[in-house]
């Protein structure tokens, strides 16, 4: 890591390669220093984490409870099963005119655009999940006296937890991806659109220092919910 | 064709024995295709009563755990019914305890809140619980043992977790379908003596299904043996062997020799019968 930037450096420095197309380590630094000492940054990280956030949490409510009414029903699976597969087969950023067009260029687009892709991503590890419940556990619960509510609770919930968990990690890279993309194709603010105007302006050093702070967004996400992760299935086997 | 054999002493020590199962004309079918029926049990009667330890041995794949089902109430019989108490069995009963051969601890849970899990769905307060939690695993020996979580435990003891969860909710029958089948010899013969041991103490009503012959006899008051599937009760022995019994030592005595071969001769017949009948389904 410290090597490439050294290299990348270097050739910037000495005009082997042009600044103009790959900027500089050092220029991206202070950009990225520049944009947090100014506050500049701010309404764009809360514009954007605001629309990854409930598009994150939307498409996991979502995805969660329509693959629980698929594992549990028969019925909605019939009917559901190819609706979803029909709209999952559509490539998503396809339908982001579409967005725009019904929900304006505000926030619902974006959040539309997050929610519909941890949609899908949290409802098949779901379903996995709870397609993957032990029989052996759910009979022992049965023959405890255990009455349906109560297996859900105590056995189908905790059982699928590594599953949903799985699904949130990886909806978390897709929410914040599909409210940036969906201020790429048309916002007036947010961390999409910041990318997407320094690009216009042939401003590359602002075009990396964003992406960084994306990336710097993105890891700390992810070391939280690990974090929350570990502890919560703390009971698991840990994985040699 | 049933052969009774007499006890040669009975335990006047023991409470008053009561009819506590009672199985009559059970038969039970699975649909094979769209056509055809597959038929697993075949008019099976017995009486249990209370107190008793009954094993039942017969070949792989006869049914053994389709009756088990039933008994629990699991599973309905397509034919013939099931009295528990003098009351016809309709559903899972709370008199009734089931260890499966596979354990089925909740991995999730701690060894002291698998214990108690029976008890949270009968109304019982946590405090209360853990109380009788925190007592059966001391008898046990599992103390020390109460915040490790399922995965960070050996065969043997999740084995006995699995059996005092359901002791936790005092049934007055367990049911328990070849429990020890997958641990290792020596972890199985230290719990064949706690699970005497267990019986001794609590008097319930066992129903012990498995296919090692030695186990049953160790164990039992009372042998059913069945026969190859569609499965039919083939022979009822009694266990006239005195007790209490050592696992270890129990098999040199010679009337333990003498059943043993007496039953093994009857068991070939049928697990030979199972052999070729598998055979001819490939």
């Amino acid at each position: 890591m410290a090597l490439v930037l050294a290299l990348w450096e270097f050739l910037a420095f000495r005009g082997l390669a042009d600044p103009f197309y790959i900027s500089r380590p050092s220029s991206i630094l202070i950009d990225f220093k520049n944009l947090f000492v100014s506050g500049e940054v701010w309404p764009h990280v809360y514009i954007t984490m605001q629309a990854t956030i409930i598009g994150l949490a939307l498409g996991c409510a979502g995805g969660v409870v329509t693959a629980f009414l698929m594992a549990r029903f028969r019925m909605v699976e019939k009917i559901l099963d190819p609706l979803i597969m029909a709209v999952y087969g559509i490539p998503k950023l396809a339908l982001g005119p579409l967005f725009i067009l019904w929900f304006g260029l505000g926030i619902n687009s974006k959040i539309f655009l997050a929610f519909i892709w941890v949609f899908f991503i949290m409802y098949f590890n779901a379903y996995g999940g709870f397609k993957n419940v032990e029989p052996r556990l759910v009979n022992a619960a049965k023959l405890m006296g255990a009455n349906r509510l109560q297996i859900i609770v105590k056995i189908i919930l905790p059982s699928s937890l590594p599953w949903l968990f799985t699904g949130l990690r990886a909806g978390l890279g897709v929410a914040l991806l599909g409210a940036i993309v969906g201020e790429y194709i048309g916002s007036t603010a947010g961390l999409g659109h910041l990318v997407q105007y320094a690009g216009n302006m042939f401003n590359t050093t602002r075009v990396f220092s964003t992406i960084l702070i994306m990336s710097l967004i993105m890891m700390l996400m992810n070391e939280g919910v690990k974090r929350a992760e570990k502890w919560i299935l703390r009971w698991k086997p840990s994985e040699l | 064709m049933i052969i009774m054999q007499q006890a040669q002493s009975i335990d006047f020590t023991l409470p008053v024995y009561e009819l506590r199962y009672s199985v009559r004309e059970v038969s039970h079918y699975f649909p094979a295709n769209s056509r055809d029926c597959l038929t697993v049990l075949q008019n099976i009667s017995y009486d249990v009563v209370s107190h008793e330890f009954l094993a039942i041995v017969g070949p792989s794949g006869c049914g053994k755990s389709t009756l088990l089902n039933i008994m629990s109430g699991l599973m309905k019989p397509s034919i013939g019914s099931v009295m528990l108490d003098g009351e016809l069995l309709s559903g899972i009963s709370r008199k009734v305890g089931y260890v499966s051969q596979m354990d089925s601890l909740l991995p999730w849970r701690t060894v002291l809140d698998n214990v108690t899990f029976g008890l949270e769905f009968r109304n019982i307060k946590t405090k209360e619980a853990r109380e009788i939690a925190r007592h059966l695993i001391e008898e046990s020996g599992l103390s020390g043992f109460e915040k490790c979580y399922p995965h960070e435990l050996s065969g043997g003891m999740k084995k006995r977790v699995d059996i005092i969860r359901v002791l936790a909710i005092d049934p007055e029958v367990i049911i328990m379908d070849e429990p020890f089948a997958a641990l290792d010899v020596f972890t199985r013969e230290l719990l064949q003596e706690y699970i005497l041991g267990v019986w001794k103490e609590t008097h319930k009503t066992i129903i012990f299904v498995t296919h090692d012959l030695t186990e049953a006899i160790t164990l039992a008051d009372r042998v059913l043996l069945m026969s190859a599937g569609p499965s039919t009760i083939k022979s009822d022995y009694l266990i006239s062997l005195p007790r209490p019994r050592l696992p270890l030592e129990i098999r040199y005595n010679p009337t333990f020799i003498e059943l043993h071969r007496t039953i093994w001769k009857d068991l070939k017949v049928e697990v030979e019968l199972s052999r070729k009948a598998e055979v001819e389904k490939q």
